[in-house]
C-alpha cells in the first residue's frame, strides 16, 4: 500500500514537472521577449534596484479605470501591485483617481513615462506639467517628466502651462476638460491654424 | 466609302475633343471653383480628377456615378470652408501625406454633402469646427489590411455642433463616427461594421443617436465623459471578437437616456461604469456573454429592460444606489402572488464573478465553468454591495422572438447515420463470438 | 495482435452488458432532451446562453458515467479473476490496457451516437429547426470527452483494489475535476505569491484538467474566447488558427496515451506485489 501511495504520487509529480516544464519554456521565451522590449526602458530601473517591474503595453490592454484600450505611448501609465499584478491605465488622470478610490495598500509602484523619451519611471520622482490645453486620452491636461529641467523646457515650447510635483497630483482636481469646451471655442472660435495644431497633437488611438 | 470615312475623322475629332476637354478640367477644376458665382451650381463631367481642391464659397458642386477624386496629396481631396456649399454625387479615393490629413475636411457651416463615397487609409472626414452641417448618404470605406491600431477615424468631428449625419456606411476604420468637445450633434441611421468603436463620444453635450446600428466592430458605442445623451433605437450586434469587446459602454456619462436600444451578441451587453442619473429602459440585451455590468455606478434609473438568454445576465460592483426596478430577467424564477405583473422575489445581479475577474482577471478563465455555479451559491455578498432589482418582471415587455427556423435535413440525415452506426456496432459487438 | 483480441472480447463483453444498455437509455433520454431543449430556443450558431448551459450538464453528467463504467470495468478484471487468466497466456499489460481501451472507447461512442443518432431524428420528425453545427459540435464536444476522461478511468481503475475503492475514486476525480474545480483554483492560486504565477499556473492545471481543457477549447472555437479576457489572448489566438484543432487533437491523444501507459505500469506493479 505504501509503495502504491508513493508511486502515484512520484507520477502526479512528474506529470506536473513534464507540464510545468513544456510550459516553462513557453514563458521563458515570452519572458526574452518582454525583456528585450523592455530592456531600453528598464535599465534604468536596474540602476536604483527597484522591486517592482513595469511591464510593456500590449494591443490588448485596457484601462483599469474607463475602459478604454491603452495606447503604448507617453501617456501610458500603470501601477504594478504589492502581488506582483500589473494594471494600466491610458491617462495620469485615470491612474491618480483610481489611487484616491482604492488607496495604496496594494500599491507597489506606480510608473509613469517621460514625455519626451517614454521611458518608465517611479511616478514619485517625476515633475509634471498641467494645462488644459495639452491633449491627453482622457483630457485630463497633465503630462510627466523625469526630468524637471525637461517639463520646463516644455512649458516653454508650448508657452504656456503650471509645473506640479507628485504631492500636487493628489490635490489636483482632476477633472476632464469639459468646461474648457465653451472656453476654448470662444477664445479661439475661429482660428484654425491653432486648431489644427491641436488637432495633431491631441492623439488618443 | 466617302461617307464612312466622314464619320470615322467626326468620331476621332469628337474623340479628341472629348479628351482635350477632359483634361482642360482635370487641370482647372480648381480655377472653375474660382470663377464661379456663389450659388452656381457647377455640373462635374464624368472623370477622374487628381487634384485636390478648396471650395470656399456656396456654390454646389454636382457630380455623377462615374466622377472620381483620385487624390494622393499633404491636402485634404476635398476641402470646404465655405458655409452653405453642396457636394453632391462624387466617390473619392484619397491617399494622405505623412500627417493623416482627411478625405475631406469641413471647416464651414450649413453645408451639405450628399451621396459622397469615400475609400482612404486616412481619416475620411474631419468637421472641424463646423457646425450645422448635413452629410447624408456617405459611404467611407477604409484598409482592410490595415491593423486596427494604423487606422483612422471615418468621420471626425472636433468642436463641431448642430451637424446631422445620416445614412451612413463606413466599415473597415478606426472609430466610425467620433465626436469630441461637441454638442447637439444628430446621429442617425448609420451603419459601422468592422472598425473599432462604431460610435465614440467624448465629452459631448446633448447628442443624440437613433436608428444606427453596429456591427461586428471592437466595441458598439463608446459614450465617455457626456451629458444628456439620447441614444434609442440603435442596434449593436456581433461586437464580440475582441477581449475589449462590448456593446455599449457608459462611462462618465450623466443625465443621459438610453432606451429602445437592442443589443444582443456581444462579449459585454452594457457596461456602466461611474455614470450617474442616467436612465436605462426598454432595451433589449439579449445573447451576450454578459448582458449587463456595471461599476461604480449610482443614481441612475434600469428599468423595463430585458436581459434574455445572456451567458451571464449580469455583473455589479460597488453599485448599490441605483433605482433597478421592474426589468426582466429571463433567468429569475418570479413568484407573482399579487398579480401585478412583477415578481414579489428580488433579483440579485451577480456580485461575485465580476469582484473576482477584476481583482484576479487570470480566474476570468473560469468563465462558466460547471463549478462555477456551485461556488456562487456559497459565497455571499453584503446585500448593500449588490444591484438588485426589488421588482422584477414576470414578461419579457419587449418580445424579442429571434428564431431563424431553418428547417434543415442534413440533420436528419446525420443522426440517420449515427443511429444506424450505433445499431451495427451493437449488433457485431453481440453477435461476435 | 493480442490488443486486437483483448479489444474484441471489450467489445463483446461490453455489448452483452447490461450497464451499458441502463447508460445508453439515461444518456439518450439526456441527450434528448437537451438537444430538444436548445433547438426549441434557437438555432443560432456560436456560443449563446444555452449552449453554455448545455456544455455544463454534459460537462456534470458525461465524465462521471465514463469514470465509473470504464473503472468498474478494469476492477472487475481483477475481482472476478479475469486478469488472473489471461495473465497466464503471454499478454503484457499494455496491450491489455490499450485493448480494453479501444474497446471501451467503441462502446462509449456508440452509446453518444445512439443518442445522438435518436434525438436528431427526433428534432427531425418533430419539425424542430436546429443548427447542422451546433449539433456537430456537441456530438464532438461529448466523444472527446469521454475518450479522455476513459483513460483516467483506467488509471482509477488501475489503483483500485476493488469497485468500491474505484467508486470512491471515480467520485472524487469528478468532483475535483468539475464541480468544485473553480473553488480549489480560486483558493489555491491566490495564495501564490505573485500575481504573475497565476495565470500560467492556471494555463498548466487547466491543460491537464480534461473536462475544463475541453470546455476552454470549445468555448474559444465557438467564438467565446473574448469572454477570457486579455489574459488568454494568445491561447485565443492559437485556438482559432487553422493548426489550433489539430494540436488539441494531439494534446488529448498524448493525454490518453500517457495515463494509460501509467495506469498499465502501475497495474504490472500490483501484480508482482499482488499479495498486498
Amino acid at each position: 500500500m505504501k509503495h502504491k501511495k508513493w508511486l502515484l504520487f512520484s507520477i502526479f509529480a512528474a506529470i506536473l514537472l513534464v507540464f510545468t516544464a513544456c510550459n516553462s519554456e513557453d514563458s521563458a521565451t515570452d519572458e526574452a521577449k518582454t525583456t528585450d522590449e523592455g530592456e531600453a526602458t528598464e535599465t534604468e530601473t536596474a540602476e536604483t534596484e527597484l522591486a517592482y517591474e513595469p511591464e510593456p503595453i500590449k494591443d490588448t490592454d485596457v484601462c483599469e479605470l474607463c475602459a478604454m484600450a491603452v495606447p503604448d505611448n507617453q501617456h501610458a501609465t500603470q501601477i504594478v501591485l504589492t502581488n506582483e499584478r500589473s494594471i494600466k491605465f491610458d491617462d495620469i488622470g485615470c491612474m491618480i483617481k483610481w489611487m484616491k478610490e482604492n488607496g495604496d495598500e496594494e500599491v507597489g509602484m506606480a510608473f509613469v513615462r517621460d514625455y519626451n523619451t517614454e521611458e518608465w519611471f517611479d511616478v514619485n520622482e517625476g515633475t509634471f506639467v498641467y494645462h488644459e490645453e495639452i491633449m491627453t486620452p482622457m483630457a485630463y491636461g497633465v503630462i510627466s517628466f523625469k526630468d524637471a529641467n525637461d517639463a520646463e523646457a516644455f512649458i516653454e515650447e508650448f508657452g504656456k502651462g503650471e509645473i506640479l510635483t507628485r504631492s500636487d497630483l493628489d490635490n489636483h482636481e482632476w477633472k476632464m476638460n469639459k468646461e474648457m469646451m465653451e472656453k476654448m471655442k470662444e477664445e479661439h472660435g475661429h482660428d484654425h491654424d491653432d486648431h489644427e495644431h491641436d488637432h495633431d497633437d491631441h492623439d488618443h488611438e | 466609302m466617302p461617307k464612312r470615312s466622314l464619320i470615322f475623322i467626326t468620331l476621332f475629332i469628337a474623340g479628341f475633343l472629348f479628351i482635350a476637354f477632359d483634361e482642360a478640367n482635370a487641370q482647372s477644376l480648381q480655377e472653375i471653383i474660382d470663377r464661379a458665382e456663389k450659388g452656381e451650381t457647377i455640373q462635374l463631367p464624368d472623370g477622374t480628377y487628381e487634384e485636390p481642391i478648396v471650395i470656399d464659397k456656396p456654390i454646389q458642386l454636382v457630380g455623377s456615378a462615374d466622377v472620381v477624386f483620385k487624390v494622393k496629396s499633404d491636402r485634404p481631396a476635398i476641402t470646404i470652408k465655405a458655409n452653405g456649399a453642396t457636394l453632391e454625387q462624387i466617390a473619392v479615393e484619397y491617399e494622405s501625406g505623412a500627417n493623416d490629413t482627411p478625405a475631406i475636411l469641413i471647416q464651414g457651416s450649413q453645408n451639405v454633402i450628399r451621396s459622397v463615397t469615400i475609400e482612404t487609409a486616412s481619416v475620411g472626414i474631419l468637421l472641424d469646427d463646423a457646425h450645422e452641417n448635413l452629410l447624408s448618404d456617405i459611404s467611407i470605406t477604409g484598409d482592410e489590411n490595415l491593423p486596427i491600431r494604423e487606422r483612422r477615424r471615418g468621420i471626425d468631428l472636433w468642436k463641431a455642433d448642430r451637424n446631422t449625419i445620416e445614412h451612413a456606411k463606413i466599415s473597415h476604420v478606426e472609430d466610425g463616427i467620433y465626436e469630441e468637445f461637441c454638442e447637439e450633434n444628430v446621429f442617425r441611421n448609420n451603419i459601422v461594421t468592422h472598425s473599432r468603436y462604431g460610435y465614440h463620444l467624448m465629452f459631448t453635450e446633448r447628442t443624440e443617436l437613433y436608428h444606427n446600428e453596429s456591427y461586428e466592430n471592437i466595441s458598439g458605442m463608446m459614450i465617455m465623459g457626456t451629458k444628456e445623451t439620447h441614444a434609442y433605437e440603435n442596434t449593436l450586434k456581433f461586437n464580440q471578437e475582441d477581449v475589449q469587446s462590448l456593446g455599449l459602454l457608459l462611462y462618465d456619462v450623466y443625465d443621459s437616456r438610453i432606451e429602445h436600444n437592442t443589443i444582443a451578441h456581444n462579449r459585454i451587453g452594457i457596461l456602466v461604469e461611474e455614470a450617474y442619473d442616467n436612465e436605462i429602459s426598454y432595451n433589449d440585451v439579449t445573447n451576450n456573454f454578459i448582458g449587463l455590468q456595471f461599476k461604480r455606478a449610482e443614481n441612475n434609473v434600469i428599468t423595463h429592460n430585458a436581459f434574455d438568454a445572456n451567458v451571464s445576465q449580469g455583473q455589479a460592483e460597488d453599485s448599490m444606489m441605483n433605482e433597478t426596478n421592474a426589468n426582466y430577467w429571463s433567468d429569475h424564477h418570479g413568484l407573482d402572488v399579487t398579480g401585478d405583473g412583477m415578481s414579489d422575489l428580488s433579483y440579485h445581479v451577480d456580485p461575485f464573478y465580476m469582484h473576482l475577474a477584476n481583482k484576479y482577471p487570470a480566474f476570468r478563465l473560469l468563465f462558466q465553468s460547471p463549478g462555477m455555479i456551485f461556488l456562487d451559491s456559497m459565497m455571499h455578498t453584503p446585500k448593500e454591495e449588490q444591484l438588485v432589482d426589488a421588482s422584477p418582471l414576470m414578461e419579457n415587455p419587449l418580445s424579442s422572438s429571434e428564431t431563424f427556423n431553418e428547417h434543415n435535413t442534413a440533420i436528419a440525415i446525420i443522426s440517420t447515420t449515427l443511429f444506424l452506426m450505433s445499431i451495427i456496432t451493437i449488433y457485431m459487438g453481440v453477435r461476435q463470438t | 495482435m493480442q490488443m486486437l483480441t483483448v479489444f474484441q472480447r471489450e467489445l463483446k463483453l461490453g455489448f452483452r452488458n447490461s450497464w451499458t444498455y441502463s447508460f445508453l437509455i439515461l444518456f439518450s433520454i439526456f441527450t434528448g432532451a437537451i438537444l430538444l431543449l436548445h433547438s426549441s430556443v434557437s438555432s443560432i450558431e456560436g456560443y449563446t446562453n444555452m449552449t453554455g448551459t448545455l456544455m455544463n450538464m454534459t460537462l456534470y453528467l458525461l465524465p462521471l458515467i465514463t469514470l465509473l463504467l470504464g473503472s468498474f470495468s478494469i476492477t472487475a478484471e481483477k475481482e472476478d479473476g479475469h486478469w488472473g487468466l489471461l495473465a497466464t497466456y503471454p499478454l503484457s499489460s499494455v496491450s491489455f490496457f490499450f485493448g480494453k481501451w479501444l474497446g471501451l472507447a467503441i462502446i462509449l461512442t456508440t452509446i453518444i451516437f445512439f443518442s445522438f443518432g435518436i434525438s436528431g431524428i427526433l428534432i427531425s420528425i418533430g419539425g424542430q429547426a436546429m443548427n447542422t453545427e451546433t449539433f456537430i459540435f456537441f456530438l464532438a464536444f461529448s466523444v472527446l470527452l469521454a475518450l479522455t476522461y476513459l483513460s483516467i478511468a483506467f488509471l482509477i481503475g488501475a489503483l483500485s483494489k476493488n469497485r468500491w475503492q474505484a467508486l470512491i475514486g471515480a467520485i472524487a476525480v469528478w468532483f475535483i475535476t468539475i464541480v468544485i474545480w473553480p473553488l480549489l483554483m480560486i483558493s489555491l492560486l491566490t495564495q501564490l505569491p505573485s500575481y504573475k504565477l497565476v495565470q500560467p499556473t492556471l494555463q498548466v492545471l487547466t491543460i491537464l484538467n480534461p473536462a475544463e481543457f475541453i470546455r476552454v477549447f470549445s468555448m474559444m472555437r465557438l467564438g467565446a474566447g473574448s469572454a477570457f479576457g486579455a489574459d488568454y489572448d494568445a491561447l485565443i489566438t492559437w485556438a482559432l488558427s487553422n493548426n489550433g484543432l489539430i494540436i488539441f487533437i494531439i494534446m488529448l491523444i498524448i493525454y490518453v496515451f500517457v495515463t494509460l501507459f501509467i495506469s498499465s505500469w502501475i497495474w504490472n506493479r500490483g501484480d508482482k506485489y499482488g499479495a498486498d
